[in-house]
């Protein structure tokens, strides 16, 4: 797809999420200077990167419970700690502010030159552990305007961790988010972080939205792939590459070698 | 000790002069031209460069040209772009004390000293409700103090009292503003004019300095070589932006030859 082309330079191209350690003002938080967290970050950054991953999200994982909008000292530690990233890596990044806060994601990608954010929460109300969360399209898409922001916008439907309040087929959601919402490109999840997509749900979009820029964004290895590559356009991944492919631990240098050879070879099968 | 010599040590010196890195418009500034963060980090840099050379004691990162500034609480796009462009500073002068004033949220302001590891903040409204041009400032002092008591307790707070460019609700005189600001632990006083660049009124600085003997008192606008010996009778230290830049018009660049020349009469003024 054009959009991912454009920016990553490949087809399929495999976008790692670096998991932030809790950051300053995050229950979790211990204590540690911004700059120790920011080198941990780096690290895995490079380590990602080194080893063939096309493009990096850069996600407030640690923080949890996660607020609906951040405050200021995590606008600012995701800020520093991108920028870092960014001066480090040579491949797109991209900010997601979770829960799901879209204006500051886009006022991060905006400060540090990324090339896009993610939304968890797009176009749908969902209940979900923090409440209710509601569509913040029409605000993301006007204040990435305001800004003059190049930022795309890669959304979620029936994200993992939530029950959309309006129970209707994914494909549907899909279509909404592409066609109403301007999302740049979809994605979808399984029911939790590292837990597997279904295939089906990935068929399903991608026979009513032939043209719809797909990501698969949970649960992906190095194993099932295979069941993945030849309908998605992206590939969202994490946990699977991690030391003992654990979410807490620190990403695996030759897991990611090995997983990325494997796409490699599925890239030359793919039209 | 008290709070003078607690703030002389943070800055290295007494009767410190706290240099300002205005810095040009930042993206959503009403006059931000569109063209990302790297020449406003340049440009504070080389202004960095010439206050540093010029020996001030620190550097003060401010949003300057981003008016009218938001009066209570600043968007995230100032947030990011503020937390960047003090982080660039700060790492090219890792050991000049910094301060960091996001107009006009001190919150914001507590975030990004910590995260950048700046040492004091500027709350340009405290403890004073005001009226300024962007409509009713409410400050929330409550707020601010158990924010910095939960992010990051050792950040300095260097409070405005009867700030310029705005006129307080509450009239009272300027040393019972101030004294409520120093009771209600703010670190540091500062006193300023009745706009950018215009001179401190000395009979305010006096006052506010008899009811707070053991106080920190700087001053905020005005000081330029000539008034400086004066003032410093009476005030404990200064924030100097205009005074620094060529022909002392606080839109130009900092000229390090007026650094020099005005810290030259501030040593003299220490040695006394």
């Amino acid at each position: 797809m054009k959009v991912f082309e454009e920016m990553f330079g490949v087809k399929i191209p495999v976008i790692g999420v670096i998991h932030l350690l809790p950051l300053p003002g995050a229950p979790l938080y211990d204590g540690a200077k911004v700059q120790e967290i920011s080198e941990r970050a780096v690290q895995d950054a490079k380590n990602m990167a080194d080893n063939g991953i096309d493009g990096l999200i850069i996600e407030n994982f640690g923080d949890k419970m996660f607020q609906k909008t951040l405050g200021p000292e995590t606008v600012a530690a995701m800020t520093y700690i991108s920028k870092d990233i960014k001066s480090e890596v040579n491949i797109p990044i991209g900010i997601c502010a979770l829960q799901s806060d879209a204006i500051s994601s886009i006022a991060i990608a905006k400060a540090v030159e990324g090339s896009f954010v993610r939304i968890p929460y797009y176009v749908e109300t969902s209940i979900v552990d923090a409440g209710t969360m509601e569509s913040v399209a029409a605000s993301a898409l006007r204040y990435r305007k305001y800004l003059g922001a190049d930022i795309k916008i890669f959304a979620d439907v029936h994200i993992k961790h939530s029950y959309p309040l309006l129970q209707r087929p994914v494909e549907y959601a899909a279509e909404d988010c592409y066609n109403r919402g301007m999302a740049d490109a979809v994605i979808i999840t399984g029911r939790k972080t590292g837990g597997d997509t279904n295939p089906d749900d990935i068929r399903r979009v991608r026979e009513a939205l032939p043209e719809l820029p797909l990501v698969v964004g949970s649960g992906v290895t190095e194993e099932n792939v295979d069941n993945y590559i030849s309908m998605v356009d992206a590939i969202i991944i994490a946990t699977s590459l991690n030391f003992g492919g654990k979410v807490e631990e620190e990403p695996d240098p030759s897991k990611i070698s090995s997983f990325m050879n494997k796409i490699n070879r599925l890239r030359l099968n793919q039209k | 000790m008290n709070k003078i010599k607690e703030m002389d040590m943070l800055f290295g010196t007494n009767k410190p002069i706290i240099g300002m890195l205005h810095l040009k418009p930042l993206p959503g500034s009403p006059i931000y031209d569109g063209q990302g963060l790297s020449k406003v980090i340049e440009a504070a840099l080389k202004d960095a460069e010439a206050l540093v050379n010029g020996g001030v004691n620190a550097l003060q990162v401010e949003n300057f040209n981003d008016p009218s500034y938001f009066p209570n609480e600043a968007p995230p796009e100032s947030i990011s772009a503020l937390t960047i462009v003090a982080y660039e500073v700060k790492k090219r002068y890792p050991n000049i004390p910094m301060g960091i004033c996001l107009l006009a949220d001190p919150e914001g302001s507590i975030a990004i000293a910590h995260c950048v590891g700046a040492q004091y903040i500027r709350a340009t409204f405290f403890t004073e409700a005001s009226v300024d041009v962007s409509g009713l400032v409410t400050r929330l002092p409550h707020a601010i103090l158990r924010y910095r008591k939960f992010l990051d307790p050792s950040i300095k707070i260097i409070a405005d009292v009867h700030i310029k460019h705005s006129a307080p609700l509450g009239q009272r005189p300027i040393e019972e503003a101030a004294y409520d600001a120093a009771y209600f632990m703010a670190d540091a006083i500062l006193i300023s004019g009745k706009h950018t660049g215009m001179p401190t009124n000395i009979e305010d600085v006096k006052k506010v300095k008899k009811v707070l003997p053991e106080f920190p008192i700087y001053i905020g606008s005005g000081v330029n070589s000539k008034s400086v010996g004066e003032l410093f009778e009476y005030a404990d230290g200064a924030v100097c932006g205009s005074t620094l830049k060529y022909d002392g018009i606080s839109t130009n660049d900092v000229d390090e030859k007026r650094v020099v020349e005005f810290m030259k009469v501030v040593e003299d003024i220490r040695k006394k």
